[in-house]
């Protein structure tokens, strides 16, 4: 960075010149423009307004004329004869900012772009208060899909751009980070320091990726310093976070005993063969048999246990409640989240510099839930002399996560844990009214549930969960991910001969995660070997060469461009973990003494190599064209059919340029644009997915090295292609509204499968490249500046995207016909979407028995199918298509408004349509486990004959009625209210007083309010439909002060 | 000028003597390609030792698929004798219930399957490889070749045995036998086959064990430890599936060899728990689990432990029937092993001993997996013979040879005819509560089950409190997986 300081101070004094000076502002608002680009034509001399609008610089005497330039702002030329002061006013360009679009291997502009790029600025960025940038993408840039965001503190999202684009392969796209593919984890980058965000998503934007671009790609930029400005930014967040999306109506202790008392009585009729009378008497009964027994003993009230629920099912109208603990309440917490970000940036014509450090801390909305990080980067940029020019950064950051298990059935998951526990567990032991038992010392006794602890508690043992209590293991155990990351990336560019230019990069991403996960030595789990501790440590590394070539000249009217390039990339993911149990001291550390439980380490490595080529070519900035070929060597296939060849063509047209439009007023800028090519994908999870293996990992005979056979050989196992037609309109009309139209064709072949063999084979399954699948749809984006006037302004800006995802060649069979691949929910076959659920058919409640009803085909003698009736037998129902995940529509509104120094944004994101499995509610839908937490909607149950009810009977083990089927699938329609930002900029009289450029204070609230179907429902989980335990998503109100000097 | 020229063409240069020709190439370091692993003979008893591995590992994250003695457990729940009482975390409930093998989605099922023919195709690729080894034919390594072959042979029987019983229908003594049975494998292959008939399978397995000990009789190899198979437990294999195929002087005389060499474990002794190998003459065959390959939750002795932190610990007990509770006698060891814990009678301790089983505190989860032992085979012999008719003496010996171990004041038998082999068959149950037989024994006998009256808590049975002999639900679904990637598979009776 010194260096770069050096170079602004450097300045030539040369004989024979004349200085001028002078002062340049904008006609909007008369204000000084710091950074103006003034150049003396003709030659290479050059200089910038500071920050006051001021310049000087010293001209040969052969100097006519001096440029002013400045990014929208339309460019002057003006003549300097006799002159030494010359101020200026520049005029903005109110047609078109003609926008800088981040491409591959470079940048183009909005108006010459053959493609389909969206691009997300800084400024919407920073408004979402999150730790990875893939957050702050929802509903802001058309196509994309955004999911998976949980509420762990730290946590990342996954992102689809238009539609799906592999079954078994990845679906998500390439990041790529300042020019190189980027390995590390996004919430290692500070979204402070992003100036954009360019998502790719059509062939000509994302094809010179080639293997790797068949998914989009997104491209993440991060600040550079600005020519002219100086300039430190403070900035400084508070917040809070809370839950975003309520917990699920859950019963009471009252109707929990009522319910449990008549799916035990139920049980004891209908699966024991009791009389009603006789099954009634036990249940209500105190024996081992009675209701309170089989609750693990738990009885909340103030009654004796056979006086609890009468033979009517009824509660004792007497009994009074002695406790009720809420383990979701006692388990949640306000979470601070801190924010602190200071950054230094400026430059002049020879150089800039960019620095700046941030610190993050944030907790989250369950106790013993963190994250912390640091990050820095410094970038600087030099002309170093009239043929090199050489750029680099370096970045750093520093977390540390501490929380849990946060997703699947585990009891040490608090969201399974809380959400299925039936409410009348409490977390400490009590008295006969209801008081908390205190231990010698004072101290609350937990109730463990059951085990062997001194918090076991007598006579309870508890049915759901037992020997588990989060609230006093969970601040014993630990389960942290500390992640130190360092990216570089380094260039020099060379321009010879004139019109070429050679450019040179080195990058490289570094990741080491160090894991820990114990379980205390005194409890639950671990307590019987005395504590486990596994430590896991990860090294990932990347490495990125680049070399490209390009030339680019006019002649006339013709405008010629040419890139070359070569690209090596390496990548080494090295593993390390180790067990030990038998703590006699208390420590999370492998200490020596404690039993080895196991120890593992491994490497694997990933390598590509690529040779890529682009040609553009514009007429008179009217017609453009553009094409692309790239041939990329993949190390996860066998080298005879490595190599894969990717290409795209792209054209437009500027109607807006031609003059029977430009005649028509209200039409300021008009273009139609097409592009067509393929990209690979090889991204399966599996880096030697051709390769017949027998894994040696775990499997030793006792001190007798073992193998055993772990997959497949495919020799011919090669990229999966994606073909992507994108045609589009872009418009802006009456100068106020702007907006574009694109439809799209992705064509995914050659679909990298991971094929189901039958199991009695051996292996189950094989990586083959079959079948095809593709991806249609619209996309639309509209902005309307409602308002513009000098004070208030008032910007709406609309997306919205709509696909069809299908399936339409599957491999053909031994029978000759396509097959068809069941996995999990879903069916893959011809003509139906990846995500089409394929499930039993739910037909409701037999009236008569209260028994679960599905549908199930009749067939005559030959097998064909004549109908359908209905079944009480689950296994006997048959199967169909019910539904898919995949929305109708998806997108985000923002709104932006203005009024002097006040702002206001408001970002709303919906999904229409579409439907999700949601397993959660199916947990809370059972029909009488002990224990587990029933949702209110259980109340609607089946109970006497002629009932008419979509709930059938309560039952213990009664498992027909919970089988897997439509009965889950619930409506996905949402709309968020995302985030709405408020802020106030101090006018500049002020700020000046303060010694400020800028003063502005701001509040933000993110995933303020969710309509979804079903309360507690989190519809955004994933992109298949299906739901887990996952961290509930946080809401944060936040406020803060930004400060620029 | 010139100068760019040079920097460029020296950068040019590097990039192209940058990569070399194996840039490109990969290989794991967690697995070993086919070709280095199968071209010795070292290599193929690698393999095979990952197949004794398989039989211990946990199959996903499952606390309910920990190999061997998992399904063994599951034999023992679908009987009468073998039973919990509380659903706990709800680990084998579904078993217990009847519900989980006839339920083509669930999970557990598809363990089972896939746990057998994982087996099977390790086996496959071993024997289909073992002769082409470089090394095979040196001398020294000819027996070596033998041993690993006749192992190979041996898992492949035991799986189809195994799969035979569960997915089939009973095999019917005398009978043709030409019900559907399980596809037959016995080469390495993708394509999936259609279910041979029950005849034919059982066809298959006696050649193999035939085959299997004509190599393990001409070898001079010896095992390593007791983890891997050998000429008695391949015999003890064929005594079993001889009993079950009617075949009685068969089973009689493999029994009688198998046991060669092992003498029962001393009635003092007996109390000492069937965790530990060493120490044990009885133990056959077996797994000796080490520290770091234990598989802690996921365990036999976390689902059989009262004691030690498990699921057993944690109230889901394994408790005995009354039936054969009260069948043994006060001075039988094997009852005493049975206790009341918390309140709850007859809780089974025979495998952690019936001292209870004193954690040291470093070696909880680490024990020993009993897979055969001699005792199994006195059993098999005096069925056997009492099968056969005419020779009730030496029946009534065989029972006293074992029966006497465990009890001291057993007194030899006097019965005869069908009155003693309901003896033979008491004592079976007896002796082999937990080993994993119980349900074979039902189907392979044509017997009902009936719970009722032997203790359970009827509520957690569901509805499987009594099936009549021969009833569907003693025949496991196939796996939804397998019916759906294999167009030759036919489903059982729903």
């Amino acid at each position: 960075m010194l260096f770069a300081l050096l170079l602004i101070t450097g300045s030539l004094a040369m004989a024979q010149t004349v200085q001028i000076t002078g002062t340049v502002t904008s006609s909007e608002d008369g204000l000084a423009l710091p950074g103006v680009n003034v150049s003396a034509k003709g030659t290479t001399i050059g200089a910038l307004t500071g920050v006051d609008g001021k310049y000087s610089i010293n001209l040969p005497a052969t100097v006519k004329t001096l440029t002013f330039s400045f990014i929208g702002f339309k460019a002057q030329d003006v003549d300097v004869s006799a002159k030494t002061k010359i101020d200026v006013v520049l005029v903005s360009d109110l047609i078109m900012v003609d926008e800088v679009v981040v491409i591959a291997y470079g940048t183009s502009t909005k108006s010459s772009f053959t493609g389909s790029a969206d691009q997300v600025k800084s400024d919407q960025l920073v408004k979402i208060q999150t730790a990875s940038a893939a957050k702050a993408l929802e509903g802001v840039a058309a196509g994309v899909q955004v999911t998976g965001g949980t509420g762990q503190p730290g946590s990342s999202a996954n992102i689809r751009i238009r539609g799906i684009g592999s079954v078994n392969a990845s679906s998500s796209p390439l990041y790529v980070v300042d020019g190189a593919p980027f390995d590390g984890s996004l919430n290692s980058i500070n979204t402070n320091d992003i100036e954009s965000i360019s998502v790719l998503k059509d062939a000509t934007s994302s094809a010179l990726y080639g293997a790797r671009g068949a998914n989009g790609v997104i491209i993440i930029t991060t600040k550079k310093g600005t020519p002219g400005k100086s300039t430190i930014n403070f900035k400084s967040t508070l917040g809070v976070v809370s839950r975003a999306i309520p917990e699920y109506d859950r019963l009471a202790p009252k109707e929990y005993y009522e319910l449990m008392w008549e799916g035990w009585r139920n049980a004891l009729v209908n699966a024991n063969g009791n009389t009603p009378a006789v099954a009634a008497a036990t249940a209500s009964g105190n024996t081992s048999s009675g209701i309170v027994s089989k609750l693990g003993g738990y009885n909340s009230y103030n009654v004796a246990n056979d006086l609890l629920v009468g033979l009517d099912g009824k509660l004792n109208p007497d009994a009074k409640l002695l406790y009720a603990d809420d383990w979701n309440k006692n388990l949640a917490q306000s979470g601070l989240r801190q924010n602190y970000d200071l950054s230094l940036s400026g430059g002049n014509d020879k150089g800039s510099y960019f620095a700046s450090v941030a610190y993050l801390n944030e907790e989250g909305t369950v106790k013993w839930s963190k994250y912390n990080r640091l990050t820095a980067r410094v970038g600087a940029d030099s002309k170093v002399n009239r043929w090199l020019k050489m750029d680099a950064s370096l970045s750093g950051s520093s977390s540390k996560q501490l929380g849990f298990v946060d997703g699947g059935t585990s009891t040490t998951n608090p969201f399974y844990f809380g959400r299925m526990m039936g409410p009348i567990y409490p977390i400490w032991q009590r008295d006969v009214d209801g008081n908390i038992i205190l231990d010698g010392n004072g101290n609350n006794m937990f109730d463990l549930g059951g085990g062997t602890s001194i918090y076991k508690w007598a006579g309870h043992t508890r049915p759901y969960a037992p020997n588990s209590n989060l609230m006093l293991t969970l601040p014993l155990d630990e389960r942290s991910t500390l992640l130190n990351t360092f990216s570089a990336r380094i260039g020099a560019e060379i321009s010879f001969l004139k019109d070429f230019k050679f450019r040179v990069t080195g990058n490289t991403d570094l990741s080491n995660y160090f894991y820990t996960t114990y379980q205390n030595h005194l409890y639950a789990d671990a307590e019987s070997v005395k504590g486990r501790s596994t430590k896991e440590y990860r090294f990932v590394k990347s490495y990125t060469v680049n070399e490209i070539l390009t030339w680019s000249k006019s002649f006339g009217s013709h405008n010629v461009s040419l890139l070359g390039g070569h690209e090596n990339y390496l990548y080494t993911w090295d593993n390390v973990s180790a067990t030990r149990t038998g703590f006699t001291i208390p420590t999370t550390q492998l200490v020596a003494g404690s039993v080895a439980e196991g120890s593992t380490s491994y490497e694997d490595q990933y390598s590509l190599e690529g040779y890529f080529f682009r040609g553009d070519y514009n007429f008179s900035d009217k017609y453009y064209f553009s094409g692309s070929y790239r041939t990329d060597g993949s190390s996860r296939f066998f080298t005879d059919v490595r190599w894969g060849s990717f290409w795209s063509l792209g054209g437009s047209w500027r109607m807006s340029q031609e003059s029977f439009i430009k005649s028509i007023s209200w039409i300021n800028e008009l273009k139609l644009k097409a592009s067509f090519g393929e990209q690979g994908n090889d991204n399966i999870n599996n880096y030697y997915g051709w390769q017949s293996l027998f894994s040696i990992s775990g499997r030793n005979n006792g001190n007798y090295n073992g193998a055993i056979h772990s997959q497949l050989e495919n020799k011919s196992l090669q990229w999966e292609k994606n073909a992507n037609l994108n045609i589009g309109v872009e418009f802006e009309v009456l100068k106020r509204i702007t907006g574009t139209i694109e439809y799209f064709v992705r064509n995914s072949s050659n679909l990298l499968f991971s094929v189901p063999l039958p199991q009695s084979t051996g292996i189950s399954t094989n990586w083959q490249n079959i079948g095809t699948m593709g991806n249609k749809g619209i996309e639309f984006t509209l902005g309307v500046d409602v308002l513009k006037t000098t004070n208030l302004k008032w910007n709406i800006e609309l997306n919205a995207t709509s696909y069809k995802n299908k399936i339409t060649k599957m491999p053909v069979g031994a029978d000759g016909k396509p097959q068809e691949i069941i996995s999990g929910a879903n069916k893959l076959s011809e003509g139906h979407s990846i995500y089409d659920f394929w499930l039993r058919d739910w037909a409701g409640v037999d009236r008569a028995d209260g028994s679960a009803l599905y549908y199930m085909d009749t067939k005559d003698a030959d097998g064909n199918i004549t109908g359908k009736e209905t079944t009480q037998d689950q296994n006997a129902a048959s199967y169909y298509y019910v539904g898919t995940s995949i929305p109708k529509i998806y997108g985000g509104i923002t709104n932006n408004l203005s009024y002097k120094g006040i702002e206001f944004s408001a970002l709303i994101t919906y999904s229409l349509g579409g439907k999700m499995y949601d397993s959660n509610w199916a947990s809370l839908m059972h029909t009488g486990a002990f224990g587990s937490a029933w949702s209110s909607d259980i109340l609607n149950r089946w109970q006497n004959p002629g009932d008419v009810t979509n709930v059938p009977r309560l039952q213990n083990s009664y498992t027909a009625a919970t089988a897997a089927s439509s009965r889950y699938l619930t409506d996905a329609t949402y709309v968020s209210l995302r985030n709405i930002t408020l802020s106030y900029t101090f006018p500049i009289s002020i700020s000046k007083a303060l010694d400020m450029s800028a003063l502005r204070v701001f509040a933000s609230g993110d995933n303020l309010a969710l309509f979804s179907k079903r309360k507690g429902m989190d519809p955004q989980q994933s992109f298949g439909g299906t739901a887990d335990f996952t961290y509930v998503p946080s809401r944060i109100m936040s406020f803060g002060v930004n400060l620029t000097f | 000028m010139k100068k760019i020229y040079l920097i460029f063409i020296s950068i040019s240069l590097f990039i192209i003597s940058g990569c070399n020709k194996d840039y490109l190439e990969k290989v794991p370091t967690s697995s070993l390609a086919e070709k280095d692993l199968l071209a010795t003979v070292s290599g193929n008893q690698t393999l095979l030792q990952g197949i004794h591995r398989s039989t211990y590992i946990n199959y996903g994250s499952n606390h309910d698929r920990f190999g061997q003695k998992a399904i063994d457990m599951i034999n023992d729940l679908l009987g009468e004798d073998f039973f919990t009482d509380v659903r706990g975390y709800g680990w084998f409930i579904g078993w217990y219930q009847y519900i989980e093998h006839r339920n083509i989605t669930s999970g557990a099922l598809e363990f089972v399957w896939a746990y057998y023919y994982d087996l099977v195709d390790n086996a496959n690729i071993i024997l289909a490889n073992i002769d082409k080894t470089s090394d095979g034919a040196v001398a020294a390594n000819v027996p070596k070749v033998q041993f690993i072959k006749a192992q190979a042979l041996t898992y492949r029987a035991f799986s189809f045995y195994q799969l035979v019983q569960f997915y089939s229908d009973r095999y019917v003594i005398g009978g043709t036998n030409s019900h559907l049975g399980i596809p037959i494998y016995t080469v390495p292959t993708q394509v999936g086959a259609p279910r041979s008939t029950v005849a034919d399978v059982y066809t298959q397995i006696n050649a193999d064990l035939d085959a299997a000990i004509a190599l393990f009789t001409s070898s001079t190899a010896t095992r390593l430890n007791a983890s891997e198979i050998n000429l008695r437990v391949a015999q003890g294999i064929k005594a079993r599936v001889a009993l079950t195929t009617g075949q009685y002087a068969t089973a009689e005389t493999m029994a009688v060899a198998a046991r060669t060499g092992y003498s029962l474990i001393s009635t003092a002794n007996y109390g000492y728990g069937w965790n530990k190998a060493a120490g044990n003459s009885e133990w056959m065959w077996g797994a000796f689990l080490i520290d770091e390959q234990q598989t802690s939750y996921a365990s036999f002795f976390s689902h059989i432990d009262p004691y030690f932190g498990g699921y057993a610990s944690l109230g889901n007990h394994k408790i005995a029937s009354t039936a054969i509770f009260n069948y043994m006698s006060a001075t039988d060891e094997r009852k005493k092993t049975f206790k009341t814990i918390a309140g709850k009678p007859r809780v089974g301790m025979k495998y952690t001993g019936n001292g209870g089983f004193t954690n040291t505190g470093s070696s909880g989860w680490t024990n020993d997996y009993l897979y055969m032992k001699a005792g199994e085979m006195y059993l098999i012999e005096a069925e056997a013979i009492a099968r056969q008719g005419g020779r009730d003496a030496a029946a009534q010996t065989a029972l006293f040879n074992l029966v006497n171990k465990r009890d001291p004041s057993y007194v030899k038998s006097v019965l005869t005819g069908d009155p003693l082999l309901q003896e033979i068959l008491m004592q079976r149950r007896c002796e082999l509560w937990g080993d994993g037989f119980r349900f074979f024994d039902l189907k392979r006998m044509n017997l009902a089950l009936d719970r009722n009256g032997l203790g359970h808590t009827s509520s957690l049975w569901n509805a499987a409190g009594s099936f009549p002999a021969g009833d569907k639900n003693f025949v496991f679904l196939i796996p939804k997986q397998e019916m759906d990637a294999n167009p030759l598979m036919v489903q059982n009776p729903l």
